[in-house]
């Protein structure tokens, strides 16, 4: 289990989720391009690993439709799609997979409401 | 789409003969339908082939008389490479054998590797050795009249490291060996492993076969399988009485697909889909890296299980281009009722073309790229880029079907770099409509599909203009482009050879006038298949990128000449066209701030009639003009100057990061302090031509934006206007 996001390192675990938070709700309101380094930082961990496993993007309908994919390491096997999901965005796309792995890194889920 | 499945996968393949057409000539198409259903086909000119809705959307233009149906059968690409002697009296005499040779497994684990076989399938006479993964060493033999034998010598050699292995069998006495000595003491099998065994045939049986190095025939002997991975040297056959048979010299015709015996029998051969030729052997030393100084150090040829130069494919129609027809980048469409292809190649122009600007068609540059994996294989990728890989249809398909082979960024199966790409397959990704990963946000384009966002604004602004393929600016050099007042480049034309780059700098110097129309040009040396078979090679040294050439193979096989980046070659594409590369980004791009160069009355007719400080702050690709790859000056490396730096783009993401080789050193924020970004250059020459470059790859991609009505269509309108006008440009006094 990663260390919770926590630029601090205050201990002070309001704070802290405050922080984790302020990151989520940026990457929501922009998940590609200019970014605070404190998303940078938590991006960077979040998109290293291992090709096995790790989430791609499959595009359904050209400009329109796009689903979650997992990449299989294998040569010879293409991704696969994750589950049935299709969004309408790239940006919606990138917005679930960056929740499925903050839970995953931080063992916290993060509300699509009030991230 | 339901379950769990991807979308559909790709039922139309195919490829032409050729990438480029002369007036009056012919291409021949080959295609597969997978599923064996009827296709038609039909030839278009290709204008946009950009999809995205908030552009102008997919355009072509359809060539009339030139439609066909027809029916739809499945072809085959099978990798993996080999070296093949024909068949011959010698060898059907055989019955007793020794053969010597030097390997270099790079995936010793895996089972049934042929390290040679002259084995008659349909009689079960010869012998193959092979290298059976963990097992060993095996060597099967059969003597044509149902009589077999198989000898083992157990034991699990390491990845790349040289072993001399010798196999024999003695008709006289009935025994046969294997023998395995590691070349260097420390490696796996270092001390001599043998094995000899008596066996219960009593010769060979004639076989009737060719002699095959690093594979062997199929069953039904109409292909090649059991394809090993890794180098083989110098294998020499003995027969009955120790006679000499076959001596291989592979460091003989490196450029070729030759194989020469030196047994003075001629039992000469021929390389079956490019194995990697012109690298280091089992007596490499270090002391010389280039191979043309000390070939017998580099008598080896690596071999690979995934290798494709030519499909082979049948031809399912031709077309002959009409007299007459106008020069352009275009395509043969094929339609069934689950999918389509488009086949793309350049017409060249009939000698009565009037056109004074011609468009280079970046060809091996979209070679280099061809069917990439990068995104599939490499962890990096997504840190890389900032966001997530997106795929689509095609780049399934080539996940799922390694045998189209990959790119010049991609690794074989066993890790190595590709060195070369060939056209004679299909190209899933040098398509129009096709979206990469690699063309940030927005439309998502590179290569051919980007440049199509430069023919498609010529269309518009009605100027006439041919195209050539970088396969002719090779062949023919600056007489290619001599017929014209203008040329221009694509949006990424990277990969040059020494001709092409010698046929450019002769037109600029000759008073022609070069519209740069990219990021990154100009950068890595290539050299063309010398046989024409318009297979490019890259040696990726000095840095890397993909990969990285292994020390000592730095030097290309086609042209003996060295490898790399043509900034440490001597001729960084400053000298050429007053920009190079420095780092890049691919999530968002941005806009250029001008410059007070660009006030400056020389600079006047480019900026007539713009009065913007910003320029392109809008576009299809990444939502900028400047962005992906940039470009800057340098007059360390050789920018003129005369140079006027008129614009320079900023406020770049962080994902905008320097090349390596702009770094002698790293350092904590080093982006942040020393920020990338392009320049927007114009000079004049001596000679009464000129030079403007964007310094980016999303220039083309801001063209079409409100209407084509916009800052960098204008600005691009009036570089082309002038510099189809023959009167001379004049140096500037102060560069005179």
């Amino acid at each position: 289990m990663a260390e919770a996001p926590d630029a601090s390192n205050s201990g002070q675990p309001r704070y802290a989720a405050e922080m984790a938070g302020a990151i989520a709700r940026e990457f929501r309101a922009c998940p590609i391009g200019h970014h605070s380094a404190a998303l940078a930082s938590v991006l960077s961990k979040l998109r290293a690993g291992d090709v096995a496993g790790k989430y791609c993007l499959i595009c359904v309908k050209p400009h329109a439709e796009w689903a979650i994919g997992v990449l299989s390491s294998q040569r010879g096997v293409p991704p696969r799609l994750a589950d049935n999901r299709v969004f309408s965005s790239v940006e919606a796309a990138e917005w679930e997979i960056f929740k499925r792995r903050w839970a995953q890194a931080y063992g916290t889920a993060l509300d699509d409401d009030r991230p | 789409m339901t379950g769990r499945e991807t979308p559909a996968m790709k039922t139309l393949l195919g490829y032409a003969d050729r990438i480029s057409v002369p007036a009056g000539g012919e291409v021949a198409f080959k295609i597969s339908s997978e599923d064996g259903r009827p296709y038609t086909a039909r030839i278009v000119r290709l204008i946009h082939g950009d999809t995205n809705p908030a552009g102008p959307g997919y355009q072509d233009a359809e060539v009339p008389g030139a439609g066909w149906h027809l029916p739809g059968r499945r072809q085959n690409v099978r990798a993996g490479s080999c070296a093949i002697v024909p068949p011959a009296h010698a060898l059907r005499a055989l019955s007793s054998f020794t053969l010597n040779l030097f390997i270099w497994p790079t995936t010793p684990h895996k089972p049934d590797q042929v390290l040679a076989a002259l084995w008659d399938t349909q009689r079960g006479a010869g012998f193959i050795l092979r290298l059976h993964g963990t097992a060993g060493l095996m060597l099967q033999m059969g003597d044509g009249a149902g009589g077999a034998a198989d000898i083992l010598l157990p034991g699990t050699l390491l990845e790349r490291h040289w072993y001399e292995v010798r196999a024999g069998f003695d008709a006289a006495t009935r025994r046969a060996e294997l023998r395995c000595i590691a070349t260097k003491r420390q490696a796996g099998f270092a001390e001599p492993a043998k094995i000899s065994h008596a066996v219960s045939i009593a010769g060979l049986g004639g076989p009737d076969a060719p002699f095959i190095i690093a594979a062997r025939q199929s069953p039904d002997a109409d292909f090649y399988q059991s394809f090993y991975n890794g180098k083989i040297e110098a294998p020499r056959l003995h027969g009955n009485d120790a006679s000499r048979v076959m001596e291989l010299d592979f460091s003989a015709g490196m450029a070729s697909d030759v194989v020469r015996d030196i047994s003075g029998n001629a039992l000469h051969g021929r390389t079956w889909q490019k194995p990697t030729r012109a690298v280091t052997g089992h007596s490499w030393d270090g002391t010389e890296i280039n191979f043309r100084h000390a070939p017998a150090q580099y008598g080896a040829i690596h071999f690979h299980d995934d290798d494709i130069d030519d499909a082979a494919w049948q031809t399912d129609f031709t077309w002959a281009v009409p007299h007459g027809l106008r020069s352009g980048l275009y395509a043969a469409h094929i339609t069934s009722a689950e999918d389509e292809d488009y086949i793309p190649f350049v017409v060249r122009p009939a000698s009565t073309s009037e056109a004074k600007l011609l468009f280079i068609v970046p060809t091996a540059s979209y070679l280099a790229y061809a069917n990439e994996h990068l995104a599939l294989d490499a962890a990096i990728a997504e840190l890389v880029h900032d966001h997530v890989p997106v795929f689509g249809p095609n780049d399934l398909y080539l996940a799922a079907h390694r045998e189209l082979g990959g790119s010049l960024y991609d690794r074989h199966s066993d890790g190595s770099g590709i060195v070369t790409s060939s056209r004679l397959r299909p190209i899933l990704n040098m398509r129009p409509k096709y979206q990469s990963w690699l063309g940030g946000t927005g439309s998502a384009l590179w290569q051919l599909n980007a440049d199509t966002h430069l023919l498609a604004w010529l269309e518009q602004v009605g100027i006439a203009f041919d195209c050539i393929s970088d396969e002719d600016l090779d062949r023919e050099g600056a007489a290619a482009l001599r017929p014209y007042r203008c040329v221009m480049t694509g949006t990424h034309a990277e990969y040059w050879s020494t001709n092409m780059r010698d046929g450019l700098d002769r037109f600029r110097d000759e008073g022609g006038r070069i519209m740069h129309m990219g990021g990154n040009g100009l950068y890595w040396r290539i050299a063309f298949d010398p046989g024409g078979s318009g297979a490019i090679e890259v040696r990726r040294c000095e840095v890397g990128n993909g990969w990285i050439t292994a020390p000592g193979e730095s030097y290309h096989a086609f042209s003996g000449e060295y490898g790399g980046l043509w900034r440490r070659l001597g001729r960084p594409p400053q000298e050429s066209v007053g920009v190079g590369f420095v780092g890049q980004g691919f999530d968002l791009c941005s806009h250029y701030r001008r410059l007070p160069a660009s006030r400056d009355p020389r600079a006047a007719f480019i900026f007539a009639g713009v009065d913007d400080d910003i320029i392109g702050d809008f576009g299809l690709i990444g939502g900028g003009a400047a962005g992906i790859e940039l470009d800057r000056t340098d007059p360390a490396l050789g920018t003129p100057p005369n140079t006027l730096i008129l614009a320079r783009s900023e406020g770049h993401t962080a994902n905008y990061l320097p090349t390596v080789e702009e770094l002698l050193i790293n350092y904590v924020n080093q982006a942040e302090i020393s920020p990338v970004y392009g320049e927007m250059v114009f000079f004049e020459t001596a000679s009464g031509g000129a030079v403007f470059a964007t310094g980016s790859i999303a220039w083309a991609g801001s063209l079409s934006h409100n209407g084509y009505s916009n800052n960098v269509a204008e600005i691009t309108h009036n570089v082309v206007r002038r510099f189809l006008d023959p009167e001379p440009f004049r140096l500037p006094v102060t560069a005179q």
